[in-house]
């Protein structure tokens, strides 16, 4: 029975390979396209860890984490921005509304994996 | 970790995003791209950017690394898109394209003018940067690894956390046990004395603290890299192997906790013994002679430290998981395994009809039955089949925005791009295979159908030429129309220099699709002067060429002074076909069934053929007709009733003349050998279910076959100058 | 019934509470009411642990204040049962004595000054 992990990217192949780590290292992992798409498949299931981009088309990372913090079920859930050097901004915007953990893009695989083991364990 | 198919997804959808980037730039208008475009852009290179991080291709990220900063700073507001940068961004797209097409072919290595070309357009980007210089590009190493070789030694950290930890999703409990992964936690105390009285105690605040000893090959920067998400959130103190007691006796004075009890929390947890805590504690002011070993060596000599078999947990954690749970709204699939089903569904297809014309020879009614179900069934999964193939038109469209763009930048044309029919689906075959002769096309409407602006202004046109791209189905294929508001085909000129040619006769006279007809003869061109883009090296009559071989026609419909506009009609597929088979003599033909529209008898006066007398009077309307047997010379006489098939092709009706109707029937198309390749009249071949084989009639070819035959007739009464003449 | 025997003789008999839910920051403000009543007749509590899937550290948290609270007030806390993953993290954090927990070879008592 492993933790469940959502990842939310609008990048297929970013969410695969992440996917595949993930799995590999044993956590259960749900994929998203957007934050829109996360809230729906939130949906009551217990979910360990959120990872997600900034920019993303139909509902931006940041406003996904405010909706989240306002959910009972999961605002207490550890969430990991993925931002890029050039967002330090939204790095703290992020921070701001409750997703206290970051990967810097571009990360290889084992940082993700680093990341994730410091906040959720297999 | 195998990433293969992650690395295919990457290169899809990396192409995707370059296409959508360059139809953002392409959609700017003067005033530069929107809100929406602009973001598009800038994900389209952030995305990029953070995927081939994860797949280590370092090139990719540390050209889209320069290129997003850029369009940051334009998504800030701080840079105009003006054109000069919209040509530079498609230059980047352009370069960025090749390197994953790079990726794509496996192909390590990087070509020197490739590298130089991206080294220069770095360098464009980089004025756009203005003071902000360009960050170094990012894919670190995780934060200082631990060298290979590097021996176990101890640690000992105290940490207290902040109240908020907890209510952030931070867990003090994972960061203790990611510790684990980096060496071996010898001994974990933990600390209430934060903690109030009931009353007052949150049970969502965190009051704890912890001491605890660790034995890792990892240096300080890699463990305090373990506390890195709530670093602002707890007070962090990492000892080092080379502290000496007297650092341990700050430490303890440093934590709030009662010193004498910390001390004896330290001796529990392995960090001190006995003997070096009375030192720190009792003689701080002294410098007793135990000050000079370190805590380390203490310990070392003490025996604390050995091998640990750090890896084996992560090992197990790697082991692979079943991948339930994994949801995706669409499937990706090679396109060869596609044509693969569609093969088999062709062949299934044919020994299909073999069984049913057993049960038609022995005349079992059940087995004819069954055969009838199963027919439906396979022509439900061969139309299935075929619509996986099929993919809208409207990628292929826009395209052709950056011909566009080009070409009349080139030219210096103002010219608009007007996309319509997009969502019209067809082959993907098909698609690929009329790109080319497109892009011929619209290039050709560009540099020769739209006039110069001077020219239009004259004319009392909009400056703006306009150039049109519509797709939609017709009886059966697929029509794209390309189509231009510029001068029209010039008649006169054309005839003039067919004449010049050699390719008509003078004084002939031609109908008008007669003469536009001429444009796709071998080397004729009318342009007045060769311009760059003319004289690349494909004619009108390859695009001609490449049309045909799709079993497809092209039309023209031209007024001069108003514009132009190229028809290609095409089949919907080029795999199977419903075919309605005819006999002629002893062998048997297969007209496609979609563009036949009725068979009516040939009248007994028709029988026989004479001049002039190829026409039947159809309720009333004339209707042309080929004596296919004279076509395709069958054998043996005629049958007594001869019979017509009646088919339309664009627009026009035309009768075959047969011996026997024989049915409808599914038919693969299997390419003509190549002894076959020039026989007029014949578009394949197919497998029939008795194993026979039969040919596929190519009613275009007779169609134009007609066409000219009664131009010929009109312009000179008579159809022997047209026999002459051929 | 061997669960009785296993209670401190000094003061009355303890209630035993069954916890089935995660002991984690999501449950931790009604865990907190729950353990507390327990201790309401000053005569401690002992705790089965053993169908709790999941502890994280407002959990454990709230063991180490109850345990605390049930000293103060006469009593003791014990766990007499543990599910696994509970009683893996409380290994781990060398919790065994500190929390009553059966068998423990340590004394409870030394660490207070």
């Amino acid at each position: 029975m492993g933790k469940t992990i959502v990842i939310v990217d609008d990048s297929a192949s970013l969410r695969q390979v992440v996917s595949i780590a993930l799995k590999g290292a044993g956590y259960d992992v749900v994929e998203a396209v957007d934050g829109k798409d996360a809230l729906t498949k939130l949906d009551g299931r217990k979910v360990h860890l959120i990872i997600s981009d900034v920019n993303m088309p139909n509902m931006d990372g940041i406003t996904m984490v405010k909706e989240v913090k306002k959910n009972p079920n999961y605002k207490f859930t550890p969430i990991i921005m993925l931002t890029t050097e050039a967002e330090e901004s939204k790095k703290r915007e992020g921070q701001e509304a409750g997703a206290k953990a970051w990967v810097v893009k571009p990360f290889k695989p084992d940082q993700m994996l680093a990341a994730v083991g410091k906040l959720v364990l297999p | 970790m195998n990433l293969d198919e992650a690395l295919d997804t990457f290169i899809i959808e990396a192409r995707e995003l370059l296409q959508a980037m360059e139809d953002a730039l392409l959609g700017a208008g003067r005033e530069g791209p929107d809100n929406d475009a602009v973001n598009a852009i800038f994900r389209a290179a952030h995305t990029i950017k953070g995927s081939a991080g994860l797949f280590g291709l370092d090139g990719i990220v540390a050209f889209t690394h320069v290129l997003e900063s850029v369009l940051d700073r334009a998504r800030g507001g701080d840079l105009a898109f003006d054109s000069d940068l919209i040509s530079l961004l498609l230059a980047c797209g352009d370069h960025l394209r090749i390197l994953v097409d790079r990726v794509s072919s496996g192909d390590a290595g990087t070509d020197e003018a490739e590298r130089q070309l991206g080294a220069e357009l770095v360098a464009k980007l980089g004025r756009y940067m203005g003071a902000t210089a360009v960050t170094h590009p990012a894919v670190r190493p995780e934060a200082a690894s631990a060298p290979k070789e590097a021996a176990e030694r101890p640690w000992h950290i105290s940490v207290r956390f902040g109240p908020n930890v907890l209510r952030n999703g931070m867990d003090p409990l994972s960061f203790l046990n990611y510790l684990q992964t980096i060496g071996r936690i010898m001994r974990v105390e933990i600390l209430t004395d934060g903690m109030p009285d009931v009353a007052t105690m949150d049970p969502e605040s965190c009051y704890l603290g912890f001491e605890l000893a660790l034995v890792t090959k990892a240096e300080r920067a890699q463990i305090e890299s373990v506390f890195e998400f709530v670093r602002d959130d707890c007070e962090l103190r990492v000892l080092s192997p080379e502290s000496t007691p007297a650092d341990y006796a700050d430490l303890i004075r440093a934590l709030p906790e009662d010193d004498l009890r910390l001390g004896e929390i330290l001796v529990r947890c392995g960090t001190l013994t006995q003997d070096v805590l009375a030192h720190a504690l009792g003689t701080q002011a002294m410098e007793p002679i135990g000050h000079a070993r370190t805590i380390g060596e203490i310990l070392v000599q003490e025996g604390a430290v050995d091998q640990g078999a750090v890896d084996a947990g992560l090992e197990r954690q790697r082991q692979t998981r079943d991948r339930k749970g994994q949801e995706s709204q669409t499937v990706r699939v090679d396109a060869q395994k596609l044509d693969l089903l569609i093969d088999l569904v062709g062949e299934l297809v044919i020994a299909g009809s073999a069984v049913g014309v057993i049960g038609q020879k022995h005349k079992m009614a059940a087995l004819t039955e069954a055969v009838s179900t199963l027919s439906r069934l396979v022509e439900g999964v061969r139309d299935r089949a075929l619509q996986l193939r099929m993919v809208q038109i409207g990628a292929t469209f826009n395209r052709f925005k950056r011909v566009v763009h080009d070409v009349s930048q080139e030219l210096g044309k103002d010219i608009e791009l007007v996309i319509s029919g997009e969502e019209t689906e067809l082959d993907k075959t098909v698609v690929e295979q009329i790109a080319d002769p497109l892009t011929h096309l619209v290039r050709n409407a560009i540099d020769h159908g739209i006039e110069s602006a001077d020219a239009r202004q004259a004319a009392g046109k909009p400056v703006r030429g306009t150039l049109r791209l519509n797709a939609f189905h017709d009886s059966g294929s697929i029509v794209i129309e390309v189509s231009d508001d510029g001068g029209g085909l010039r008649r006169d000129r054309i005839l003039a220099k067919a004449v010049e040619r050699g390719l008509v006769n003078p004084g002939a006279t031609l109908s008008d699709s007669e003469v536009y007809g001429l444009i796709f003869e071998p080397g004729f061109s009318t342009a007045a002067a060769v311009t760059n883009l003319s004289g690349r090296g494909v004619g009108m009559d390859v695009v001609k060429r490449n049309v045909t071989a799709l079993r497809g026609t092209i039309e023209i419909d031209s007024k001069e002074g108003q514009g132009s506009r190229f028809s290609v009609r095409l089949p919907l597929t080029l795999a199977i076909i419903d075919g309605f088979l005819v006999r002629l003599g002893n062998a048997t033909f297969v007209v496609p069934l979609d563009i036949v529209d009725e068979c009516v008898e040939l009248p007994p006066e028709n029988a026989v053929g004479g001049a002039g007398r190829d026409y039947v009077n159809l309720r009333g309307q004339v209707l042309p007709f080929v004596r296919l047997r004279e076509v395709f010379s069958a054998d043996g006489e005629p049958a007594k009733r001869q019979n017509i098939v009646v088919v339309k092709h664009a627009n026009r009706r035309l009768g075959l003349v047969v011996d026997e109707l024989l049915g409808e029937a599914q038919t693969v198309i299997k390419p003509l050998g190549r002894l076959f390749q020039g026989l007029s009249g014949i578009s394949g071949s197919t497998i029939l279910g008795d194993g026979r084989v039969a040919l596929i009639v190519d009613v275009p070819a007779l169609a134009q076959g007609v066409e000219v035959r009664e131009s010929g007739a009109l312009s000179t009464g008579r159809r022997a100058d047209m026999a002459t003449a051929a | 019934m061997s669960r009785r025997k296993t209670s401190p003789d000094e003061a009355g008999d303890a209630t035993t509470v069954r916890i089935d839910q995660d002991m984690t920051i999501y449950t931790a403000a009604a865990m907190k009411e729950r353990l507390l009543t327990s201790l309401k007749n000053g005569s401690g509590v002992t705790l089965d642990l053993s169908g709790v899937p999941e502890i994280d550290t407002a959990g454990i948290q709230l063991l180490l204040l109850t345990a605390r609270e049930a000293e103060r007030t006469g009593g003791r806390m014990t766990i007499d049962a543990m599910s696994p993953m509970v009683g893996e993290t409380l290994r781990f954090l060398n919790l065994g004595a500190a929390l009553g927990i059966a068998g423990s070879a340590e004394s409870t008592t030394e660490v207070r000054p």
